[in-house]
């Protein structure tokens, strides 16, 4: 009775691991998605001359907290990706001040030695500039300037696919 | 002087053992054998040795009783025992075997595109601090983020 009740119990924990899992997996798909939809949406609302809508999409995809099924890295890649082009668009709107801030945010996440973390460099660099602090400005370029390096040795080496990611 | 005819406690003894003895048709441990040999005589002088039907019925019942479970019969119930929930744990362990590979980012065996040599060039453009370079730069950032999100919704099964 006793063994009957452990295998019970040790196959309905398998069981609930493995929805979990599944889970996870659409939750994971469904944020990818989401992420997606907000630069479609974002790209339309530029177009048109709408950035407060532009702006609402990204912010909407950047800011909420991924789903554990979403692996770390992808997570700041996407989140860091939507964060220079709110950047960005802040830029465009003549607002320096959130553009920083959003550059901020975006590098709050994480560094590597990819794009993503360039682009938030130059980014914040350019805000940097429009707040007249030019000094602050060129440590970022020099950040950005020196991941173009890395990300260049990289292309040039067989075997590396240039993005650091190894899957 | 103690009377001839008066039984002692050992006679006594022997002839409550003769008794069960008759009834039984089996002799206990302390019946001596004289006893023994008589009491077979007188049952057999008696019936032939035949037992009577509800005389059998009660003995075979009396051995029913004592005797064990056959082992025969345990075997059945002990598999059942363990091949059911062993077979409810090896299906969830196949399942879990199966959805495992698409968790989260675990099952990612494809690797991001590589960056284009001219975004890279792009960025070092943009810096420099230059405005139009800033331009060029969000134009091809464009092209590989489609590429990006490709891989992803890949990755992630959409």
């Amino acid at each position: 009775m006793t063994r009957t009740f452990a295998a019970a119990t040790c196959a309905a924990i398998l069981i609930a691991t493995a929805s979990a899992c599944s889970s996870e997996q659409d939750d994971a798909a469904a944020w990818i998605a989401r992420a997606a939809e907000a630069n479609e949406t974002a790209d339309r609302a530029r177009a048109a001359g709408d950035l407060e809508r532009a702006r609402d999409a990204l912010r909407a995809a950047a800011e909420p907290r991924p789903p554990d099924g979403v692996d770390t890295r992808d997570a700041r890649i996407v989140r860091q990706d939507l964060y220079f082009r709110l950047a960005e668009l802040e830029l465009e709107a003549g607002s320096p001040q959130a553009s920083l801030r959003f550059a901020d945010a975006g590098l709050a996440l994480g560094r590597d030695d990819d794009v993503f973390t360039a682009n938030l460099h130059i980014a914040r660099g350019r805000a940097l500039e429009a707040l007249g602090r030019e000094v602050d400005a060129t440590v970022d370029y020099h950040e950005a300037l020196k991941i173009d390096d890395v990300l260049l040795r990289r292309t040039l080496e067989p075997g590396d696919n240039g993005t650091g990611d190894t899957r | 002087m103690k009377d001839d005819d008066e039984t002692t406690p050992e006679e006594q003894r022997e002839a409550e053992a003769l008794v069960r003895a008759l009834e039984r048709d089996h002799a206990a441990a302390d019946l001596p054998e004289d006893a023994l040999e008589a009491a077979a005589l007188l049952q057999y002088s008696r019936d032939g040795g035949a037992l009577d039907p509800a005389r059998k019925r009660a003995i075979w019942d009396d051995v029913e009783k004592s005797a064990k479970a056959p082992a025969r019969e345990a075997r059945p119930a002990r598999i059942w025992r363990w091949l059911v929930p062993g077979f409810v744990t090896a299906a969830a362990a196949i399942a879990l075997l199966v959805l495992w590979p698409w968790r989260g980012g675990e099952r990612g065996a494809v690797a991001l595109p590589a960056p284009p040599a001219e975004l890279i060039d792009a960025q070092s453009e943009a810096a420099t601090g230059s405005p139009e370079a800033f331009e060029t730069l969000a134009r091809r950032m464009s092209a590989y983020r489609v590429e990006v999100y490709a891989t992803l919704e890949d990755r992630y099964g959409r």
